[in-house]
């Protein structure tokens, strides 16, 4: 009897061992493949060049349409330096907020336009004096595409396309309209400096700004792509050029991180215009 | 003694016979490809002679098993592999709790919490039902408004919203991960229309808010990966539409919330909501099985 079960417990390691080693052995001819083959190269060591159209979200007081071109380089599959610039092409159009706050603003006074009716209200010239604008934009910045693939549109269409996240560094340039009251400059009251609203300066000229953002590629065919990318650009502003900290003065203290996004869809070139085919 | 011999014939059977199987599933030779020597597996060319009468030669014809690491290389480049559809959705209902922030408003925002319910008619339709909870923040652009203008903005919050929902799916696509995992997902467009229950921010303290039920329209795009079988995870932007009422700038103190919201300076104004949202949607029935061959 002990013979049998010593022969039966044998049986069942020696199964089990010869299991193991078949199973450490059988490898999938599979294992060592990459996950897509016979891909196409769209971007290692390639290119990019283009130009296209962004919009700014949720500006305190102008919105900005911007013409942007963008060119980069894809060192690998996967990373990629590239350059852009935006150039502001409606620094006229208000947001909402901005034109409800004008139609909020007392009117001037009629016997000097330049003065306020009221003492702590500016009028609207005066308000958008020192309102600001993005006049134009630039940067560079790292590229990490880590996501590649193909998607089927209506079960007809078929896009490659790629998924990338971005960060560097730029300039950003503001602007603005108008100016403050020429009595301001003429060392004014107490009295005049409320109704002239000289407490107020126009936060202006190129600011260095931390840009950071989502993009995308949609190739249309294997040289020309739709590129959408949500950019925010994050810089130190006073968009109204008023007071900020309460202390009744506008100075360098009421300057605040702000983020400041945009919204763009470029159409690109893609250099040299034939690819390569992967394993 | 006669069993220990049973056991020792069974230990060696065990053996021989677990390496005969792996014999058989490393000694399948990858299909020739290319070229004028070898045999054709399941040509015209083949003949049985190539198997009875193995001399030197034609063995050599024979492509040698995977020794190094080109020639293993070559066995998966000869192995055709395409994935199905790696996530079913035709008649499964999706339970899909969200989170969500307003984006386009400077002056104030809204977190929100809902859910969506979706009952899939095919795999690219679906009809469901949508509802969210608001919290309000006020912004900083807000409280800044009164300092630099004298001014309050009128503002009203956003409180509920439900509404009825339809999803298309116009895309299906599957990612790369750095070339080494597949990663399947697709896009959404939504249409919808519902009720948006909101309240005016009354501007003077102490006096009474009255609340809007607007008729609010919507249309969304997002991207949803497939994580599980039964587990998907989204993001969608949707753009709410409708037509608010706001507090009359010449409200007079005390003023009733029904006279206030009657009063004819009381303002209409069209809004439009564009949100971002994350959603986990989680299927019933948690499975699927196909039903085309692979």
């Amino acid at each position: 009897m002990k013979r049998a079960v010593f022969s039966l417990a044998l049986s069942v390691f020696s199964l089990l061992v010869a299991d193991a080693n078949a199973a450490q052995e059988r490898k999938s001819p599979l294992s060592n493949a990459p996950a897509i083959r016979k891909r196409l190269e769209l971007r290692d060591q390639r290119f990019e060049i283009g130009v296209g159209t962004g919009v700014s979200i949720g500006q305190d007081f102008y919105n900005a349409l911007l013409v942007m071109p963008r060119l980069s380089f894809h060192f690998t599959d996967w990373i990629a330096l590239g350059v852009f610039g935006g150039f502001n092409v409606t620094p006229g159009w208000k947001s909402t907020f901005n034109s409800d706050l004008q139609g909020a603003l007392p009117v001037a006074d009629q016997n000097d336009p330049n003065k306020s009716t009221d003492a702590k209200s500016p009028t609207i010239p005066q308000a958008t004096s020192t309102m600001n604008k993005i006049g134009y934009l630039g940067g560079a910045q790292i590229e990490f595409l880590p996501l590649a693939g193909k998607i089927a549109l209506f079960g007809e269409a078929f896009m490659y396309f790629d998924l990338y996240l971005f960060g560097g560094a730029g300039v950003v340039n503001l602007v603005s309209k108008g100016s403050l009251p020429s009595k301001c400059s003429e060392n004014p009251s107490e009295s005049d400096k409320l109704y002239y609203s000289c407490n107020a300066k126009a936060e202006t000229g190129i600011k260095p700004a931390g840009n950071a953002g989502l993009g995308a590629h949609a190739f249309l065919n294997n040289y020309l792509a739709l590129s959408l990318e949500i950019r925010d650009l994050i810089y130190k502003n006073n968009s109204a050029g008023r007071d900020v900290n309460g202390d009744r003065v506008v100075d360098a203290h009421d300057l605040e991180w702000t983020n400041n996004w945009l919204f763009s869809v470029n159409l690109q070139l893609f250099l040299p215009i034939k690819t390569r085919t992967s394993r | 003694m006669k069993r220990l011999a049973v056991g020792l014939i069974l230990v060696l059977f065990n053996i021989n016979s677990s390496s005969n199987s792996f014999a058989q599933e490393t000694a399948d030779p990858p299909e020739p490809t290319g070229g004028d020597k070898g045999p054709s597996a399941s040509g015209g060319d083949f003949k049985l002679e190539d198997i009875q009468d193995l001399s030197d030669e034609k063995v050599e014809a024979f492509p040698k098993l995977p020794k190094d690491a080109a020639t293993r290389q070559r066995a998966w480049e000869d192995i055709v592999v395409v994935p199905r559809k790696s996530f079913l959705k035709k008649h499964r209902l999706e339970l899909a709790p969200f989170a969500g922030i307003t984006l386009n408003d400077p002056l104030i925002r809204h977190y929100s919490f809902g859910g969506d319910l979706n009952f899939y008619i095919t795999d690219i339709l679906s009809i469901g039902l949508e509802g969210q909870y608001f919290i309000k923040e006020l912004s900083e652009r807000t409280s800044l408004t009164g300092l630099q203008y004298y001014r309050i903005p009128s503002l009203n919050k956003l409180k509920y919203h439900a509404a009825l929902a339809f999803g298309y799916v116009p895309g299906y696509g599957k990612f790369g991960l750095f070339n080494k995992y597949i990663v399947h997902w697709d896009v959404t467009f939504a249409l919808g229309v519902g009720m948006m229950w909101t309240e005016v921010i009354p501007r003077r303290f102490g006096d009474a808010p009255f609340a809007n039920q607007n008729i609010a329209p919507h249309v969304g795009v997002g991207a949803r990966l497939f994580i599980l079988d039964w587990m998907t995870l989204s993001v969608a932007f949707k753009d709410y539409m409708y037509l608010d009422k706001f507090e009359a700038a010449s409200r007079a103190p005390g003023e009733s919330a029904e006279v206030a919201k009657a009063s004819l300076d009381a303002k209409n104004q069209f809004v439009q909501n564009v949100m971002m949202f994350v959603s986990l949607g989680f299927y019933v029935p948690p499975s699927f099985s196909y039903k085309t061959p692979r």
